[in-house]
């Protein structure tokens, strides 16, 4: 995959070219999830560093570095995050049934089952627990729904979930808090 | 179940309840919910889920998509005193301002303004502490941080001294500083990092442009910026060093192997030290080692392996490698040839120390590597040296596990490679037909292997070992010098050695060899002779182990296509170019082109007799650990067997990779809750690799570790513990005391012996494993706070109950700094403290302490319930010295239930829960409900019923 049609189908959206945008998705997808998939089967406990890294990579690979119009970047990401919480969650699918198991890895690195143990993450999500909730806040607010995946599988500020969808930082902040509240209790109580 | 219509009333209302004061809160939910029960229930459970930390503040991926793109934010207003001037640079912290102070004094100032985004309550915290230690560094060398705080939008910054420096490398450059004056300038920026050591600031972004230098009455001083800015803005925990928010905390090409570690969750000094040592690597030779450009166009996990795991050239060998050398050696004031020269020995030492992957080996202060440099300009003995070849082997050793099983056999896969060599070279002249006889060149290359081990046995009869390596570099030299009329039998030689070398993980020695034997081939034979695509597989090998991926996919297609061509789709030689691409690609993350690539081979495979059964087995159990990545554990045991079953009846039960897969099934059996099989099976693999490569080898023991821990999840201590003690024992005499590896089987043995009751015992290891980390890893490693607090559960139960509650205050003291006071181990430390104080007699605290952690308790990951249940069974028993109540009662009851019931319970808590519940029924006078649970109490262990 080179720079070049990606970077040529987003300008060419810019220009009105609506196609261009479904052009430019299985592209992106396919992208994503192979480099999602190369990081997250190395199983390190919390995915964020490879994450952070396979997004970074992905963009830089398909806009061939070149910095975009501010608008094509926010449509770009919102893609990228709508994108992002499908393979996070079609991964963490296929791995729960491992991951709900034993939840030991036999320490190969000879650090030790009992410390790998203890690694798991307090405050690790569970991501299927997540998108069920996601999509139920959805139903009930459509907004939130679209800011949370903005900001939490798109990883934008609140400024930038503003600029992508017309609407003041402050209302994007508001509705993110309670957005927060709502989903985290839903998903405390599903677990019990 | 809240419709649309509602919610946005509920949403109204939690807004603007959240701007209350949370002590006027209730008052003001009265009135606005006016009778509303619904509402207010609802608006309330959300403020109390608003109240708790929530997972979902941090992005799925810190910096996310949005950070790639660089930043959205519009020029910053001006802040209090400083008006902005102009932007100077940004980067993935954020922004970089000149600005105008005007008061108290007027003056050009870099203002440093962090993302936006970057920012949450527990890094503010942080950040408030770090400028506080910014604030008292003093040292010429180091740019003063004058200012921080925040702007009215809470976006917080940096205010530094405004140093107008050019980078050190390019300061150098331009002004052709010579060597010594180079060395000069970098000692001077080594001591003020060690002096803000000495404040406990790290740096963590080391890098030639926070290095600038001015000139000070004509002297070039080094003025270092950006003190200590890495840590404000990162939180600790896995993988944190690298970003949060789009750009690396650490610089790729300066920052450490630890910073690119995920596992690893601490720096110290020795990180500085790295990036210290990258940046002299570059003033001496004009390159660092991990070319950034590279990092652009490669995947990101391959660079962070390459710089976790393998070594750069010496400095004196990249000198002496690049051909721009001579302009980069001419702008040091001498010529190639001489800076080589000066280079090698000394500074190649001095540099390999300071850049030492294992940081353990490294400088272990900017001081010392100062003091070195110091030593080598006034001429006397530098500290470090060069690295002992037992030192090389065990680096090798852990750098390829499977190399290792090479490097045993070396002597013999010499032999082995030489004589298919051979074969291969007859085979090749049978075919061509060329003049030259048969049986003349099989001589020749009989008599050059045999010539190799003459050399050996000569050396081993002049009593001294020869190794492996030695006949290699013999090898190599000869083939060079001795067949250079026969450039076809050289050419495969070449290669033979070359692999071999790869095998050993020793690249620079193999490159050379596999390239020249490329070439040759292609001019002797052509692009797609067989041979030529068998010497360009092993150069592709090669290439991949070095981590240079460049060109290798195209290279890997151009081979399979070759050989479809040539041999047809079913050929071995076809299948095995087609697995080769299909690992490769499965390397590189491409999964779905890999997997039907590599099932496709294995359904070829097993169609054709002709497929060599190694060849056969290996691919089996690729296809088996993709099928494991996606979850499908059945499938993937079932292929794992056929493969261990084939190998088994093809090589026997010795073979090194039947060895592998068998130990790639016992793991997947783990993951499968098939305890008492994977026992076995590490049980016999164990004993395989004791016999093969002896006790002490590193896959042994890393056996005989799994075979203790396996056992430890069956519940067989006493098993467990002759394996744990052994591998304890070896791993303290190969790697020493303080290594990871030793510290990780110190602090295994210790819980083992306190699950076993052998409480004595357990206190000595845990000790030990408790100061040597606090040593090794500082006080407030989360390793060292778990050691502080295990060791303080032994020695309450041993009843020496101020040290105990000493070691758990600072367990818990420790992790409220370091997780915050909600986070899961933080309350089970709080839950320990609390046992101890009632044991002590403390019980007003006990309870205090207890209803804490019962308030905050959330159901985070399933041993916290356990630990909730204590703490409801400690609360119990507390409430309960204060005389019989229902509180007491149900607390002892329903603590006892949810330990009883969890499958991470141990038999002592269980005990423990029971003898609080006779305790408290015995104590209160109801004797007849004591009975029962005295019933279950295990004899062993029971206090005699009180009379």
């Amino acid at each position: 995959m080179t720079g070049g049609p990606v970077t040529e189908l987003l300008v060419r959206w810019r220009q009105g070219d609506a196609e261009a945008l479904e052009a430019i998705v299985p592209l992106v997808y396919k992208e994503l999830h192979d480099l999602a998939h190369g990081y997250l089967r190395r199983e390190h406990p919390g995915h964020t560093l490879q994450s952070m890294a396979l997004v970074h990579e992905a963009y830089l690979r398909l806009v061939d570095q070149k910095p975009l119009d501010i608008n094509d970047r926010s449509h770009f990401i919102a893609v990228a995050a709508r994108l992002m919480r499908q393979i996070l969650v079609d991964h963490a699918r296929s791995r729960g049934a491992a991951k709900r198991g034993a939840g030991l890895k036999v320490g190969l690195s000879a650090a030790g089952a009992r410390a790998d143990a203890r690694a798991e993450s307090a405050l690790e999500i569970d991501l299927m627990a997540l998108d069920d909730a996601l999509t139920e806040l959805a139903r009930l607010d459509e907004r939130q729904g679209k800011i949370v995946e903005l900001r939490y599988f798109g990883g934008m500020t609140n400024e930038e979930v503003a600029l992508a969808l017309g609407i003041s930082p402050a209302t994007v902040k508001r509705e993110w808090t309670v957005a927060k509240a709502w989903l985290s209790r839903r998903i405390r109580k599903g677990a019990e | 179940m809240t419709g649309p219509e509602t919610w946005s009333r509920v949403k109204e209302v939690f807004g603007a309840a959240l701007e209350r004061d949370p002590a006027a809160r209730s008052a003001w939910l009265d009135e606005a919910c006016a009778g509303d029960a619904a509402l207010r229930a609802e608006v309330e459970s959300l403020l109390a889920a608003h109240a708790q930390p929530n997972a979902l503040s941090d992005p799925a991926w810190p910096g996310g998509a949005a950070a790639a793109g660089g930043s959205a934010v519009a020029p910053p207003e001006d802040i209090g005193p400083y008006r902005f001037i102009r932007k100077l640079g940004e980067g993935g912290m954020g922004q970089v301002w000149l600005a105008e102070q005007t008061a108290p004094v007027r003056r050009q100032v870099a203002l440093k303004l962090i993302r936006p985004g970057l920012f949450d309550p527990e890094i503010q915290r942080r950040f408030e502490a770090e400028r506080q230690s910014l604030a008292i560094m003093d040292h010429p060398a180091i740019a003063k941080v004058l200012d921080a705080g925040s702007t009215p939008r809470n976006q917080p910054y940096f205010v530094m001294e405004y140093v107008q420096g050019i980078p050190i490398t390019e300061y150098c450059d331009r002004n052709r500083l010579k060597l010594r004056q180079r060395l000069e300038l970098f000692r001077q920026a080594c001591d003020g990092v060690q002096h803000a050591h000495l404040k406990a600031v790290l740096h963590r972004d080391l890098k030639p442009a926070n290095i600038l230098v001015v000139e000070v009455d004509g002297k070039p001083t080094p003025r270092i910026i950006d003190f200590g800015l890495a840590k404000a803005v990162t939180p600790d925990g896995p993988g944190a060093s690298l970003t949060r928010a789009g750009g690396f905390v650490g610089t790729p090409g300066y920052m450490s192997p630890e910073q690119a570690d995920p596992r690893v969750r601490d720096v110290d000094a020795r990180t500085d030290v790295y990036s210290l040592g990258i940046i002299l690597y570059e003033l001496l030779t004009g390159f660092i080692p991990l070319d950034p450009s590279e990092w652009s166009n490669r995947p990101l996990d391959e660079m962070l392996r390459h710089l976790r795991e393998d070594d750069p050239p010496r400095p004196s060998a990249r000198a002496a490698q690049r051909p721009t050398l001579e302009d980069r050696a001419t702008a040091r004031g001498v010529d190639t040839s001489q800076l080589v020269r000066r280079l090698r020995g000394d500074l190649d030492w001095i540099v390999m120390k300071a850049i030492e992957k294992d940081r353990a080996r490294r400088y272990l202060s900017p001081g010392e590597l100062a003091a070195d440099i110091t030593r080598y300009l006034e001429d006397e003995p530098v500290s470090a040296g060069p690295p002992t070849g037992a030192y090389r082997f065990r680096k090798l050793v852990r750098r390829h596990r499977l190399a290792a099983a090479v490097s045993v056999v070396v002597a013999g896969a010499l032999v082995a490679g030489l004589a298919l060599a051979l074969w291969g070279f007859v085979r090749a002249r049978r075919s061509e037909a060329v003049a030259r006889s048969e049986a003349e060149a099989a001589e020749q290359t009989t008599a050059f292997v045999m010539d190799l081990f003459r050399i050996s046995q000569a050396n081993t009869a002049k009593g001294r070992t020869i190794t492996a390596r030695e006949i290699l570099d013999t090898g190599a030299e000869q083939i060079r010098s001795r067949l250079k009329d026969q450039p076809a039998l050289q050419a495969r030689l070449m290669n033979t050695i070359g692999e071999v070398y790869d095998d050993l993980g020793l690249y620079d020695e193999a490159r050379p060899l596999l390239e020249e034997s490329v070439a040759a081939l292609k001019r002797l034979r052509g692009d797609d002779h067989p041979e030529t695509l068998q010497a360009l597989s092993t150069l592709t090998l090669l290439k991949i182990h070095r981590g240079d991926y460049e060109g290798v996919e195209e290279t890997l297609r151009f081979i399979l296509a070759a050989r479809r061509r040539r041999n047809g789709d079913d050929a071995p030689e076809t299948l095995h170019a087609q697995r080769r691409l299909a690992e490769f690609l499965a390397r590189r993350g491409k999964l779905d082109e890999a997997e039907p690539l590599e099932s496709t081979a294995l359904e070829r495979m097993r169609a054709n007799p002709k497929i060599e059964p190694r060849e056969l087995y290996v691919t089996m159990s690729q296809v088996a650990s993709m099928l494991q990545d996606r979850g499908r554990l059945d499938e993937a045991e079932a292929l794992y067997r056929e493969a261990v079953a084939g190998s088994n009846s093809a090589f026997g039960s010795d073979d090194t990779v039947l060895l592998t897969i068998r130990n790639d099934l016992a793991t997947l059996l783990v993951s499968q809750d098939k305890l008492t099989e994977s026992e076995t099976m590490f049980r016999d693999l164990l004993e395989a690799h004791r016999r093969i490569y002896g006790s002490d080898h590193f896959s042994t023991l890393t056996m005989e570790n799994n075979l203790g821990v396996v056992l430890s999840m069956e519940g067989k201590l006493a098993e467990a513990e002759p394996f744990y003690r052994d591998t304890l024992e070896r791993r303290r005499r190969l790697l020493g005391d303080d290594h990871p590896d030793t510290m990780y089987s110190i602090h295994n043995m210790g819980g083992l012996l306190a699950d076993e009751g052998k409480l004595v015992e357990a206190e000595r290891y845990r000790r030990e494993a408790w100061e040597r980390r606090r040593r090794v890893l500082g006080p407030d490693h989360p390793d060292t706070l778990e050691a502080a607090s295990n060791l303080g559960a032994v020695l309450s139960l041993l009843g020496r109950l101020p040290e105990a509650e000493a070691r758990k205050r600072e367990a818990l003291e420790g992790r409220r700094r370091v997780l915050g006071p909600r986070h899961p181990d933080t309350l089970w430390s709080e839950t320990q403290l609390a046992l101890t104080l009632k044991k002590a007699g403390k019980v007003d605290e006990a309870i205090t302490d207890y209803r804490e952690v019962l308030a905050a308790y959330e159901k985070k990951r399933p041993e916290a319930e356990v630990q909730l249940g204590i703490a409801m069974s400690g609360l119990g028993e507390c409430l309960g010295s204060r005389g019989a109540s229902q509180e007491a009662e149900s607390m002892l009851l329903d603590g006892f239930g949810i330990i009883d019931q969890s499958k991470y319970t141990s038999a002592m808590a269980r005990q423990e829960a029971i003898e609080r519940i006779v305790g408290y029924y015995e104590g209160s006078g109801q004797r007849a409900k004591a009975v029962p649970w005295r019933a279950r109490l295990d004899p062993a262990t029971a206090a005699p019923a009180a009379s």
